[in-house]
């Protein structure tokens, strides 16, 4: 969804830029409130915020990376006889590849951050519990144990799939781990 | 058979049809926008396995000359002649693309051509074995020297099996031992080959050094003013004497091209 939002977007790039970072900045808790409203305490609202953090990063992600391909490797695909749609498969993609993991990778922080905040804010018997609700179930036991010990969980968690997850896909994307083109 | 007889048949072969030129060029002109005129009636001919250096001043459109004969970019005006394949081409980056291997880049190359899968792998393996790169296959860009990654460049242009080799300043940005080392390699994959070369290089000893001939190209606009034919037998080094001795000629000729222009 987030692919074909950015190949619509990619003719309207600067509206595209402006807005991207305010939709994603104001995610984390301002449009919990909104998803509340809208989706009542439902799993609706989780999947919305969620959606509203890791949508406008990931599209950004998608339309830099075709943004910023090379031009001297267009060159090289023209010279090597690649046009059009061969040029788009074989260039264009592998290399708008890292910019779209990039915004995989910033679209799962703010999600995870979004999903957080709307975890401890949204309880319902409908929701069933997540590591937001633990969190908020030891503000209100006033177990400070069990509230650091959920931080350290949500951290935890939050460095597992950086490493295993992501390291591994730029790894494959780039032969090495880490997004910067050398 | 003898070498000598062997060498008289292919001559009497060669005079009774003579290979066409691997490019004629004729009157090429290249205006960017409305005003600025880069190259003002270009006419030159790469003959079959020659090898000819373009030397000029910086900016006098040596690169645009390339650009405009690999198909890059198109002439404003005037004519440019094809023997039969489109031209490969090498920057002076080695411009590998970074999520394939050596090996991948070339295959890609390769592929691109038309090769089935069943050869790629194959042919790929012997054009870097060529460029003395053997085993380097499953390496990334990275992981490679310049001097290096150049060489894959180079197995990669051969890969197109294309009649002329365009190469602008490929060797400009390596230091001079690699530099000097890949110029034996070019000398001796040109006599393997028999492909045509248009080499463009700043460096006039470079040119004197690997060419059959020295082209100098005028600035702003751009016009052949000079042709020098090198008649250096023998394997040549950068430092030789008769090498010295013509690049002098021959820069001295740049300088007045120069001055001619400040002025």
């Amino acid at each position: 969804m987030a692919r074909r939002t950015a190949a619509g977007a990619r003719r309207r790039r600067r509206v595209g830029r402006l807005l991207a970072p305010l939709v994603a900045a104001a995610v984390s808790v301002a449009w919990v409130p909104a998803g509340i409203v809208w989706f009542g305490l439902s799993p609706g609202t989780i999947y919305f915020v969620v959606l509203l953090g890791a949508v406008p990063s990931i599209a950004n992600g998608t339309v830099s990376g075709i943004d910023q391909v090379p031009p001297l490797y267009s060159r090289v695909g023209r010279v090597l006889g690649a046009r059009g749609l061969r040029a788009a498969w074989h260039i264009q993609l592998p290399a708008a590849l890292p910019g779209y993991v990039g915004g995989l990778k910033q679209g799962w922080a703010f999600a995870w951050r979004s999903l957080m905040a709307a975890e401890l804010i949204t309880q319902s018997p409908r929701l069933g519990t997540g590591l937001g609700q633990l969190l908020d179930s030891g503000r209100q036991l006033s177990d400070v144990s069990l509230v650091f010990a959920m931080i350290v969980v949500i951290l935890l968690v939050g460095v597992a799939v950086d490493r295993v997850v992501f390291a591994t896909l730029e790894r494959s994307v780039l032969g090495r781990p880490g997004l910067l083109g050398g | 058979m003898t070498d000598t007889v062997q060498e008289r048949l292919v001559a009497a072969s060669r005079a009774a049809a003579p290979d066409p030129p691997a490019v004629r060029v004729e009157g090429l002109v290249k205006r960017f926008g409305r005003g600025r005129v880069v190259l003002d009636g270009v006419d030159l001919d790469v003959a079959a396995g020659e090898v000819v250096c373009l030397v000029g001043a910086s900016g006098c459109g040596k690169s645009t000359l390339l650009s405009l004969l690999a198909g890059l970019q198109e002439p404003t005006s005037g004519t440019v002649r094809l023997a039969r394949t489109r031209p490969a081409l090498m920057f002076q980056e080695p411009a590998l693309l970074p999520w394939l291997t050596a090996a991948g880049n070339v295959e890609l190359a390769l592929r691109l051509r038309g090769v089935p899968r069943r050869g790629r792998r194959e042919q790929a393996r012997e054009l870097l074995r060529l460029v003395r790169l053997d085993g380097v296959g499953p390496l990334r860009p990275h992981q490679l020297s310049g001097g290096m990654q150049q060489r894959v460049a180079l197995a990669r242009a051969l890969s197109q099996r294309s009649d002329l080799l365009l190469m602008d300043e490929p060797f400009g940005a390596l230091d001079a031992i690699t530099r000097d080392v890949l110029h034996e390699e070019l000398v001796r994959l040109q006599a393997e080959t028999g492909v045509a070369v248009l080499f463009v290089t700043h460096d006039v000893r470079e040119a004197v050094r690997l060419g059959h001939r020295v082209v100098l190209l005028s600035s702003r606009p751009g016009r052949v003013i000079a042709d020098w034919r090198v008649d250096i037998d023998g394997p040549r080094r950068t430092d030789d004497p008769e090498v010295g001795a013509l690049a002098e000629g021959i820069t001295s000729r740049l300088r007045e091209e120069i001055r001619r222009h400040a002025a």
